[in-house]
């Protein structure tokens, strides 16, 4: 009685197995079960006709039927959608050698760049940020600063001059000045970044105008290990863990004594600036005793500073703003 | 200071090439006095500091080099020993601060000719092109000079009217002319030597030509002396005149050596030039040399270097420096050599302790505590960081230019009538202060197009200079934009220029950046800036105050400058590309209103319940502002209008001439619940009517 089923069976398993798309998969979903005209659909119309006792073996058999054909055209199916998405990405192919597309960056200019990473590394050392003028007076750049009248050291600066009380400053050592004259009371820990000026040709090393950042601080107990602890911190945080730091004795009329600050990059030894012990003239000038408090001092130049991290060749580059420069960093 | 080796080793042993030459040099160096570079001969090139005057010869850095180290003794050169009493030539000395001691002595008989080889080949060393071959007489008080840092003159004493000399200070309009030929006319600056009759020498500067040595010269005056050195310093600057000498004046000359080089001296040309040494020299010490002493508390030199210091280590090491260090209660009790006026603190004594007795490569690193609380940034450099976060984030170039410029550039006459002009500029092209950022950025945008660069977007925030009416400086921080050609150049694929710059690109900046700031309503006018197109330029007002522009770039521009290079005058408008924009804004203007917005640093809830979206296009003739049917949408909107934007601007086809047709997305919402369409509908029908009352119509 259950052979049509077999056959019929029979028969879907192997049009099945000979779809070739998803397409003919439904065709023969609606071939074979569709609720109108579908075979099986149509043997279960036979149902009816059959004695009481082979009902039951019949009906199971067409459900064994059905729920076989159901499982192979859903994994035929599976596999047929499988191999059409295939197919279909493989024509989606695409040339990943074309250039990417995006609008050109803005970008910081390096030296900007330097100016926040060396700021940053100095907050963290506790050193609060102040600003002042570029149009400054005499009494900050030199008089404060412990500048003997008419002393040679005053030739080292060969400064811009505005009037008889103002120049360009030619440091931004007077952040010194500027902060004690306002009386505050120690501890002090101070820093600026700012430009400076100095009557100096413009060559591949050198320029009118550069950059540097000075710091001070006036506290108990300070000392040249102090300094070299702090100076070392900062060099290591602008140039990496294995900046090494090394004094030599310098003269500079603000501190004593005095040092230039070398750091040792790479194999070489670069001079980055200056520093030492505020010299007690200024302390006494702002009115802190210095038999009780003692101070130290420093100044770098930020612009040789990238020159070396990126390999610049010349100095001037970084002031004459060619994109093509900037677009490098 | 040029230091032939040679000469050198004629004080002290010094290793002759190899690592114990480098080693040599390196220690000197390291201990102050840098060897900046070893030049032929071999001859070291060492850089003398301006407080150390001392280092300016043979001597100096013999010593220095014996201090550093104990194995090391200076030996003295061999001189004569001269008798000092009342000598041929009597010497008054008016002004004993300017010239506390002089001496001369009188040598006769001598052969003038040229100085041996030996002599002229060290001179070269030592001086290079400055060396001018003389004769014997003159090369030897040079040669003493570099030798032991004492600057000397010698007069052919036939030309030395009354057998005297007298130091004083010039009479007005009293003239001489210097060996170098020029004419000078003399004031109460500089201090002078005189004969009987005129000034013979500019004291510490230049000796007088009609005084000089001559081949025919028999018997000379040979002067020796010690000047104070503001008087020289003063006298250099006052002439535009400077020497060996001065130079070693002003950085003060070690006054014990006025007789030994004047014994060097003699015995050189003794020997070289013959002749004898008529009677006694003559020494007039006016203001006797006072030595400094300075006491040093060992306690204070450990806490200020921050390292336990040995003080046997430390007096010893004093003492090689010439330093007569005695121990005297925990203290050092310094007696300061003559050749030492750098010392004068207990500080400074600390300074030779610290370089000679320990070496700053064995000075530890410590760090100190922070006493004084976090660090602070300051408020401009703050605010600064943020506006650069905010403009690179919409793709613009940070600049950093230049504040020195040329005059040229105060393009207005506000800015010309405010310039800040440099008193001794190098270059016309650096005279002046800028008084706009545009002199450096403009300049920078005709510098990228040149380079073939014509689709860029740049940014400065910096200082501006301006003289004020009380004749203060001020510095005032402005930020401004330059946009040129397209923000789509430069991808493929994307037709080139597809979406060139306008003013409306600087609005939206300036709104980004304003909403950035937390700067809250603002409104913008049409207005006037010396780079703006008339009527495509606006101001920006905030509060009731202007706080800057932005527009198109007018065309035909002149706007000079002048070349960084050169000079050379030129006009920085006219490789700007067609129809840039700019924005001039006060950067201490956004400064002062940062965070002012009503809304500044608050939120507002996100509604939960979907919105509804409506686009209208009313048609409207181009005269009509779109601020007016923008403000007649908003009001005319009700309670659930969230936003009102332009999407679209059409003309042409199917809209009447003088006209055209913003399209404005609307969008409707409720916090609360969902809006029914019928809501809205009522809403848009509101909005129409009130477009239409401002002039629309609709298609």
């Amino acid at each position: 009685m259950t052979q049509p089923i077999a056959d019929v069976q029979r028969e879907a398993l192997a049009a099945i197995a000979a779809a070739s798309n998803t397409a003919n998969l439904t065709e023969l979903d609606t071939l074979y079960l569709g609720r109108k005209a579908g075979r099986l659909t149509g043997l279960m119309r036979n149902l009816g006709t059959l004695p009481p006792d082979e009902k039951p073996a019949f009906g199971a058999a067409l459900n064994e039927a059905k729920s076989v054909i159901e499982a192979a055209i859903a994994t035929r199916g599976a596999e047929l959608a499988a191999a059409e998405r295939d197919a279909r990405e493989q024509r989606e192919r695409i040339d990943l050698t074309l250039p990417g597309r995006t609008p050109e960056p803005g970008r910081l200019h390096p030296l900007t760049q330097t100016f926040e990473q060396v700021r940053s590394v100095m907050l963290a050392l506790g050193f609060s940020f102040t600003e002042s003028n570029h149009c400054e007076e005499y009494l900050f750049n030199f008089d404060w600063l412990n500048y003997p009248p008419e002393h040679p050291a005053l030739d080292e600066q060969m400064s811009f001059v505005l009037d008889d009380d103002h120049l360009m400053r030619t440091h931004t050592t007077p952040t010194q000045g500027r902060v004690l004259a306002t009386g505050q009371n120690p501890p002090l820990r101070y820093a600026q970044i700012g430009r400076c000026f100095r009557r100096d040709a413009v060559d591949d090393t050198h320029s009118h105008t550069f950059h540097q950042v000075d710091g001070f601080a006036v506290d108990k107990d300070l000392s040249l290990a102090d300094l070299k602890g702090v100076m070392a911190e900062i060099m290591r945080g602008i140039f990496g863990p294995e900046a090494i730091v090394r004094f030599r004795p310098d003269y500079f009329p603000f501190v004593e004594p005095g040092v230039e600050i070398a750091v040792k990059w790479g194999d070489r030894w670069l001079e980055v600036g200056g520093a030492g012990m505020i010299h007690p003239n200024i302390l006494r000038r702002a009115g802190i005793d210095p038999t009780e408090y003692s101070g130290w001092a420093f100044g770098f130049g930020l612009d040789r500073m990238p020159m070396v991290l990126h390999g610049v060749d010349r100095l001037p580059l970084f002031l004459e703003n060619d994109l093509r420069f900037l677009r490098q960093f | 200071m040029k230091v032939p080796l040679s000469w050198l080793q004629e004080f002290i042993p010094v290793p002759a090439d190899g690592v114990a030459f480098d080693n040599f040099c390196d220690a000197l160096t390291m201990a102050g006095l840098e060897v900046e570079e070893i030049l032929d001969g071999p001859t070291l090139y060492t850089k003398v500091t301006p407080n150390r005057g001392d280092w300016a010869s043979i001597l100096g850095t013999a010593r220095e080099a014996a201090a550093i180290n104990p194995d090391i003794a200076v030996t003295m050169p061999a001189g004569i020993t001269l008798a000092t009493g009342a000598g041929p030539v009597a010497v008054t000395i008016d002004d004993p601060d300017a010239c506390p001691r002089y001496a001369a002595t009188v040598i006769r008989g001598v052969s003038i000719g040229p100085a041996p080889d030996w002599m002229q080949e060290r001179l070269t060393q030592a001086l290079g092109d400055k060396y001018k071959p003389v004769n014997n007489i003159v090369d030897i008080t040079n040669y003493v000079m570099l030798e032991l840092g004492q600057p000397l003159h010698a007069f052919d004493l036939a030309t030395i009217d009354g057998g005297q000399i007298i130091v004083r200070r010039a009479k007005a309009d009293e003239k001489i002319t210097t060996l170098d030929g020029e004419e000078r006319i003399l004031s109460a600056q500089p201090l002078c030597i005189c004969d009987a009759n005129r000034p013979v020498a500019i004291a510490g500067i230049m000796g007088g030509l009609e005084t000089e040595i001559t081949s025919g010269t028999t018997d000379i005056l040979l002067e020796s002396a010690h000047f104070e050195p503001i008087t020289i310093r003063r006298g250099s600057k006052a002439l535009g005149l400077a020497s060996e000498a001065s130079y070693r004046f002003e950085r003060f000359v070690d006054p014990n050596l006025v007789l030994q080089a004047t014994a060097r001296a003699a015995a050189l040309i003794l020997e070289i030039a013959g002749g004898t040494i008529d009677g006694p020299t003559t020494d007039v010490i006016a203001k006797a040399h006072v030595p400094t002493r300075v006491l040093a508390r060992i306690d204070r030199i450990r806490r200020l270097l921050g390292v336990d210091i040995d003080r046997d280590e430390a007096v010893a090491a004093l003492k090689r420096l010439g330093i007569d260090a005695e121990r005297s209660a925990g203290a050092l009790d310094c007696l300061v050599p003559s050749f030492r006026p750098d010392i004068a603190i207990e500080e400074d004594i600390a300074e030779e302790v610290g370089r000679i007795a320990l070496g700053y490569d064995k000075l530890p690193e410590t760090v100190p505590p922070v006493t004084t609380g976090r660090g602070i940034n300051a408020p401009g450099a703050e605010f600064a960081a943020k506006v650069r976060t905010i403009l690179t984030g919409l793709g613009l170039q940070d600049i950093v230019g230049h504040s020195l410029t040329s005059p040229e550039t105060a393009w207005t006459q506000a800015e010309q009538d405010a310039l800040v002009a440099i008193r001794n500029p190098m270059a016309p092209q650096y005279s002046s202060l800028r008084t706009s950022l545009f002199a450096t950025l403009l300049p920078t945008a005709a510098r990228a197009v040149d380079s073939g660069i014509r689709d860029f977007g740049i940014f400065e925030l910096g200082s501006v200079y301006r003289r004020t009416d009380d004749g203060a400086y001020a510095e005032p921080r402005h930020l401004a934009v330059i946009l040129a050609g397209s923000l789509t150049a430069g991808m493929w694929g994307i037709k080139a220029g597809l979406i060139p710059v306008d003013v409306y690109f600087a609005k939206g900046m300036v709104e980004h950046l304003l909403s950035g700031l937390g700067i809250g309503d603002f409104t913008v006018t049409q207005s006037t800036h010396v780079l703006g197109h008339p009527y495509r330029t606006a101001e920006v007002t905030v509060g009731g105050k202007v706080i800057g522009y932005f527009g198109e770039i007018r065309s035909g521009l002149t706007l000079p400058a002048r070349d960084s290079d050169t000079g050379q005058l030129y006009n920085t408008a006219e490789s700007i590309p067609a129809r840039s924009v700019f924005i001039d804004l006060s950067a201490d203007a956004l400064m002062e209103l940062q965070g002012t917005a009503a809304s500044a640093g608050g939120y507002k809830a996100i509604s939960r319940f979907p919105a509804i979206s409506r686009d209208i296009a009313p048609v409207v003739p181009l005269t009509t502002d779109f601020s007016a049917i923008h403000a007649a949408i908003i009001s005319a909107g009700g309670e659930f209008l969230r936003s009102a934007e332009l999407t679209d601007l059409y003309a042409g086809q199917g809209i009447p001439e003088g006209h055209h047709a913003p399209t404005v997305r609307i969008v409707f919402q409720a916090d609360d619940r969902t809006l029914t369409s019928a809501e809205v509908d009522v809403a848009m029908l509101a909005i129409r009517s009130a477009c239409e009352a401002c002039g629309a119509q609709f298609r």
